[in-house]
């Protein structure tokens, strides 16, 4: 039973965290504000298609290399954990099912976190002082309220991937791994990194030089047949030279990046930054996905505007930082216990580094604050009201503030980039019945002339009804 | 979609113009290696019986140049036939540990070379294991590149992995400055087994052996189809460890 009590706890708190963010990030996409509500759209479109309907995509999301769609298998990531999702998808399919799987995935980070303190240090209540820290990192709060985002649920598989590299448990390994590359084709490169990670008990340079060639070549064949054979079959032969391309093109000087990273970890990462540096072997790996984020990939000032669902590209060096600063909490605790007084010192770690990550999260909840919502809660409530009357063959137009709620149909289109235009636009064929657009975006007569009615006048959506809708 | 059997003949063609100058930068990097494996089978030919065995000689190389700490031990792939300067022992694979050929024998000398540079402090010797180790992988690496262009016909990759295996085997080539050292220290502790230098018929071929040496890092880039996966926690044993007072017991030369 006693064995069985830390686990408990651990289990009780990742359930109390899945249930307090689902319910934020529900209330959030009610309100109409979600990460980025077309993205959303997308991917519920691409488990709507896969399971109800005729697996094609009228939500086909630009890429720098290739263009989504519309077949649901020209697909421009390699995620495979997708279709581990669809059958809880099929239970109800909704984009509430997608963030509910993605809180529920992104919280695995704490079993996993206790999984790899408890290895580390041997001592159950040092790991669960330390799991009890990991809610408060900075950045998971913005990555949990993000809809739903692949890229984010590797994060806890990393933790357990580090976890069987340093104690070179294989079966351990082998699950951190497969989640982390099901998760995005950029988790091969920081598996090929894993070739640097230090085995926690010394052992021959044969061993070393065993698992680091697993990584490597694991990595490797991933990337280059798997992703580019993948998107070289499915999406488009130029893809790996595309891909390749957009990688090498033009990037901030260093010392842009080096102001950027300097935010990223110290607000970002707040306290677990420090602790890393415990782990310094372990930090270093981190080092590429700091640099490759802040270099103009994202800015954490972009948190205070409508930019801020990019969060997601942080999803990578999160994960790096978090496992070098349990890590490095791990090694410090144990430092700690064997001196005298060693829990009143363990408790002093504890308050130190629960102050650093809670002055971090204020300061970015801060910069969320300032985050200019463009549709207010009662105009959300009004939207609603309407996105209910929308029938599920209805083709419908519109804005991609509040495309989401309107994701579960064959056809859905916006107006803001040429991919996503229907067919003819601004005409819309007699399919179309609803339109969902920004007060300001077109003349009401473009879509009067054609049969359509405003229905709904807001400060920001003008809702257009046409003939034979509800 | 079309595949090469659809048009043989344009398929053929623009294989040819696109793919062949690709893979071009691979050339200067594998004519190195195949001459490299070259010499390295040509020292492995000689069956002429030597008087002792690889972990005999080794052991005698290390008593002999002042690094009687080091161990040679019994050690499987993927890293046989190596020291490891971190444990400071001299993993050497089960053919070579007792074999008797002049082959075994230059290998097991060149390591215990190593054993030597390591326990002198010849400090270019610091960068050798981490680059050996770091070309192997990237070795893999570029032929996978490589293969990746070629099955998608796509002649970045070709290129970029032909690029990343000639660079490997510059890098090795130089490298060689401290596989030659090696060499030159065995020779500087000699007569090296402390018994009687190898009988004349045997002195040539091991002599031959042992220069091979400095090139079978650079003929370990051609590829090969191996396992990935690791095989097990550990690939060395105490029961397989022989210090060097084992050596002399268990060597029949004496």
């Amino acid at each position: 039973m006693r064995r069985l009590a830390p686990w408990a706890a651990v289990w009780g708190l990742t359930l109390a965290l899945m249930a307090l963010t689902t319910t934020q990030s529900l209330q959030r996409y009610r309100e109409l504000r979600s990460g980025w509500s077309w993205d959303l759209a997308w991917n519920n479109q691409w488990f709507w298609a896969l399971v109800k309907g005729d697996q094609t995509l009228s939500v086909r999301p630009v890429n720098s290399w290739a263009d989504e769609g519309p077949s649901i298998w020209v697909h421009t990531h390699l995620d495979p954990i997708r279709l581990a999702i669809v059958p809880f998808y099929a239970l109800r399919p909704a984009p509430e099912t997608l963030i509910v799987v993605h809180n529920v995935l992104i919280w695995l980070v704490i079993p996993a976190a206790f999984g790899l303190l408890r290895a580390e240090t041997g001592s159950d209540a040092l790991a669960l002082s330390g799991t009890a820290l990991v809610p408060l990192t900075p950045l998971l709060g913005p990555l949990v309220w993000n809809d739903f985002r692949e890229m984010e649920f590797a994060i806890p598989f990393v933790l357990w991937a580090v976890q069987g590299f340093r104690f070179r448990r294989k079966g351990l390994a082998a699950f951190g791994v497969a989640g982390m590359l099901a998760c995005r084709e950029e988790f091969a490169i920081m598996l090929a990194s894993f070739a640097l990670l230090p085995p926690k008990a010394e052992e021959d340079v044969g061993t070393t030089f065993a698992w680091a060639r697993t990584a490597v070549y694991l990595a490797a064949a991933w990337f280059l047949f798997a992703f580019f054979g993948y998107e070289h079959l499915m999406v488009s032969r130029g893809v790996p030279d595309f891909y390749l391309t957009h990688v090498g093109e033009p990037k901030p000087g260093l010392a842009a990046t080096g102001r950027e990273a300097w935010d990223f970890v110290a607000f970002g990462l707040g306290s677990w930054a420090v602790l890393a540096l415990a782990a310094p072997r372990v930090a270093v790996l981190a080092l590429p996905w700091v640099w490759a984020v802040s270099n103009g990939r994202w800015s954490l000032s972009q948190l205070a505007d409508w930019r801020w669902h990019h969060v997601r590209y942080t999803a990578p060096m999160v994960a790096t930082i978090l496992a070098a600063g349990l890590i490095g909490y791990a090694r410090l605790g144990t430092l700690a216990l064997r001196r005298r007084h060693g829990w009143w010192l363990v408790a002093g770690l504890w308050l130190a580094a629960a102050a650093g990550l809670v002055a971090a999260r204020r300061d970015l909840h801060a910069r969320m604050d300032r985050i200019d919502w463009p549709i207010s809660r009662a105009e959300a409530a009004e939207i609603w009201r309407w996105v209910d009357r929308v029938g599920p063959d209805d083709a419908v137009l519109a804005s991609y503030e509040v495309s989401a709620p309107l994701s579960s149909r064959r056809l859905l289109f916006s107006n803001r980039l040429w991919l996503n235009f229907p067919r003819h636009y601004p005409v819309l064929d007699p399919e179309f019945r609803w339109i969902f657009l920004r007060k300001d975006d077109v003349q009401p007569e473009v879509f009067t002339s054609q049969g359509f009615e405003v229905v709904y006048r807001g400060d920001f959506i003008w809702i257009y009804r046409r003939g034979g809708a509800r | 979609m079309t595949f090469f059997w659809d048009t043989p003949f344009e398929s053929s063609v623009v294989f040819l113009l696109t793919m062949v100058p690709a893979v071009l930068p691979v050339v200067p990097g594998l004519l190195l290696a195949l001459w490299a494996r070259r010499r390295v089978a040509a020292a492995e030919t000689s069956s002429a019986e030597m008087p002792t065995d690889g972990a005999g000689v080794a052991a005698a190389i290390l008593r002999t140049g002042g690094a009687p700490d080091r161990a040679v031990v019994v050690a499987t792939e993927p890293l046989a036939d190596f020291y490891d300067p971190y444990r400071k022992e001299i993993r050497l694979s089960e053919s070579v540990f007792s074999g008797r050929t002049p082959a075994a024998l230059g290998v097991a000398a060149h390591e215990a070379g190593h054993a030597l540079q390591d326990a002198q402090g010849y400090r270019p010797f610091l960068l050798r294991t981490p680059s050996v180790l770091a070309a192997r992988l990237c070795c893999g690496v570029a032929w996978m590149s490589a293969f990746a262009g070629l099955v998608m016909l796509n002649p970045g990759l070709c290129t970029r992995g032909a690029l990343l295996y000639s660079a490997t085997v510059f890098v090795l080539l130089c490298l060689r400055v401290v596989e030659r050292d090696a060499n030159r220290r065995i020779w500087a502790v000699g007569p090296f087994t402390g018994l009687d230098a190898p009988p004349e018929s045997s002195a040539e071929p091991f002599r031959a052996a042992l220069d091979a040496t400095t090139w079978s890092d650079i003929a370990a880039t051609l590829p090969t189809l191996r396992g990935v996966w690791p095989r097990g926690r550990a690939t060395t044993g105490p029961a397989a460890t022989l210090c060097k007072s084992d050596v002399k017991a268990d060597s029949s030369v004496e």
